[in-house]
C-alpha cells in the first residue's frame, strides 16, 4: 500500500500536537514550576516563542502588502503564502500566551 | 495619608529577624521571601568587606519599596496591582493572571511568583501534620483580595506593609520584630510623625533613586565605626 507523503506530515503534526497538549495538561496540573522558571528568571521559552511568531506574522504581512503597494506583478504568487504564514503565526502567537500565564 | 518606612542602617545588625517574621506572619511558602537582608559587597551574608585596607560590614534590608511611581503597577495588563488610599502598593490575587510582567518590571526584584501551589511547597518541607503558619484569615481591601494565607498557584505577590495589621493601626511584622529597632514606620504626610522628622533632619537615601520610582522606603546611611 502506498502512503501519501502529505498524510505522513499530517500524522507527524498530529503527534506533535498531542504531545504538546499532554505536556500542557501536565503543566496545568502541577503549575508553572515544571518549566523550571524561578523568580530571578521569570520569563522563558514561552514568551520568546511568542515574540518569534509575532515577528513572522509581521514579516509576512509586510511582504504581501508591499507587493500590492508597489504593484509587482511577478511577485503576486508570493502574497498568498506570506499572508497565510502570517495568519498561522498569529494563531501560534495567541496560543503561546495561554501556557505562559499562571492563571489563564 | 502616605505610609512609609525609614530603615536606620547603622542600627541594622543583619540578623534577618525581619525576614523570618515577615515570612511567618504572611504565610510565605519555602523559597519565597518578601523581605531580604543583604551584606553589600560580600558574597556571603554576615561577612566583612575589605575596603581601603579596612574592614567594614554593613547590611541592607530590601523589601517592596512602595514606590509612588510604581513600574509594576504601570505594566500590569489587568490592573491587579494598585495603590490604595494610603499609598501602599497591593496585589489583588483574584485579578492577577500570572503574566509575570511585574516581576520583569520591578527594578528591586522583590516580587515573588507562586510557581506551584504553596500548600504543596509547605508539604514538601515536612512540617508536623496540621501545622501551619501565618495570619489565618483572608483580608479584603474594598472587596479586593489582598491577603490570603495560601495564595493561589500562578499569581504574583510581594510585601504589603502587612496590610492586615496596618489597616488596624498596628505596625508591620518586620517593624515589630526588629531587635535593634532599625525600622521606623509611619505617615509621611504627617510632619510630626517620626518618619517625617527623620527624613527632614537626617541624611537619607533611597534605592535606585535615579529611576524615578519615588520609593517610600528611606534608608539612613550606615555610620558604624571602621575597625
Amino acid at each position: 500500500m502506498r502512503v501519501k507523503k502529505s498524510s505522513f506530515v499530517l500524522g507527524l503534526g498530529l503527534a506533535l500536537m498531542l504531545t504538546g497538549l499532554v505536556t500542557w495538561g501536565y503543566q496545568i496540573a502541577r503549575g508553572l514550576i515544571v518549566t523550571d522558571l524561578r523568580n530571578p528568571f521569570s520569563w522563558g521559552l514561552y514568551i520568546s516563542t511568542f515574540a518569534f511568531f509575532v515577528g513572522i506574522a509581521a514579516g509576512g504581512l509586510i511582504v504581501s502588502s508591499s507587493v500590492y503597494l508597489f504593484n509587482i506583478e511577478q511577485l503576486k504568487p508570493f502574497t498568498r503564502i506570506a499572508s497565510l504564514s502570517a495568519f498561522a503565526s498569529t494563531l501560534g502567537a495567541t496560543a503561546m500566551i495561554l501556557p505562559d500565564m499562571g492563571l489563564p | 495619608m502616605r505610609l512609609g518606612m525609614v530603615i536606620d542602617l547603622s542600627r541594622c545588625i543583619g540578623c534577618r529577624s525581619c525576614a523570618v517574621a515577615c515570612k511567618a506572619h504572611n504565610s510565605q511558602p519555602p523559597g519565597t521571601w518578601w523581605n531580604r537582608v543583604f551584606t553589600p559587597g560580600a558574597s556571603f551574608h554576615q561577612s566583612a568587606v575589605g575596603k581601603d585596607g579596612e574592614f567594614q560590614m554593613n547590611f541592607l534590608p530590601v523589601s517592596c519599596q512602595m514606590c509612588d511611581n510604581p513600574p509594576c503597577q504601570k505594566v500590569c495588563p489587568v490592573g491587579a496591582t494598585y495603590t490604595d488610599e494610603r499609598g501602599v502598593v497591593l496585589v489583588d490575587y483574584e485579578r492577577c493572571i500570572g503574566c509575570r510582567y511585574c516581576l520583569a518590571a520591578c527594578p528591586y526584584g522583590v516580587r515573588q511568583f507562586n510557581w506551584e501551589d504553596p500548600r504543596k511547597a509547605k508539604e514538601r518541607a515536612g512540617y508536623m501534620k496540621g501545622y501551619d503558619y501565618g495570619y489565618p484569615e483572608d483580608y479584603r481591601d474594598q472587596g479586593r483580595l489582598v491577603y490570603t494565607p495560601d495564595r493561589p498557584r500562578g499569581v504574583a505577590e510581594k510585601c504589603t506593609f502587612c496590610v492586615q495589621y496596618t489597616k488596624n493601626g498596628e505596625s508591620p511584622a518586620c517593624v515589630r520584630a526588629c531587635p535593634s529597632k532599625a525600622r521606623i514606620f509611619g505617615d509621611l504626610d504627617d510632619p510630626r510623625s517620626e518618619v517625617s522628622r527623620l527624613i527632614r533632619e537626617r541624611q537619607t537615601f533611597r534605592l535606585k533613586e535615579e529611576l524615578g520610582t519615588e520609593p517610600k522606603v528611606f534608608y539612613l546611611a550606615p555610620a558604624k565605626p571602621v575597625r
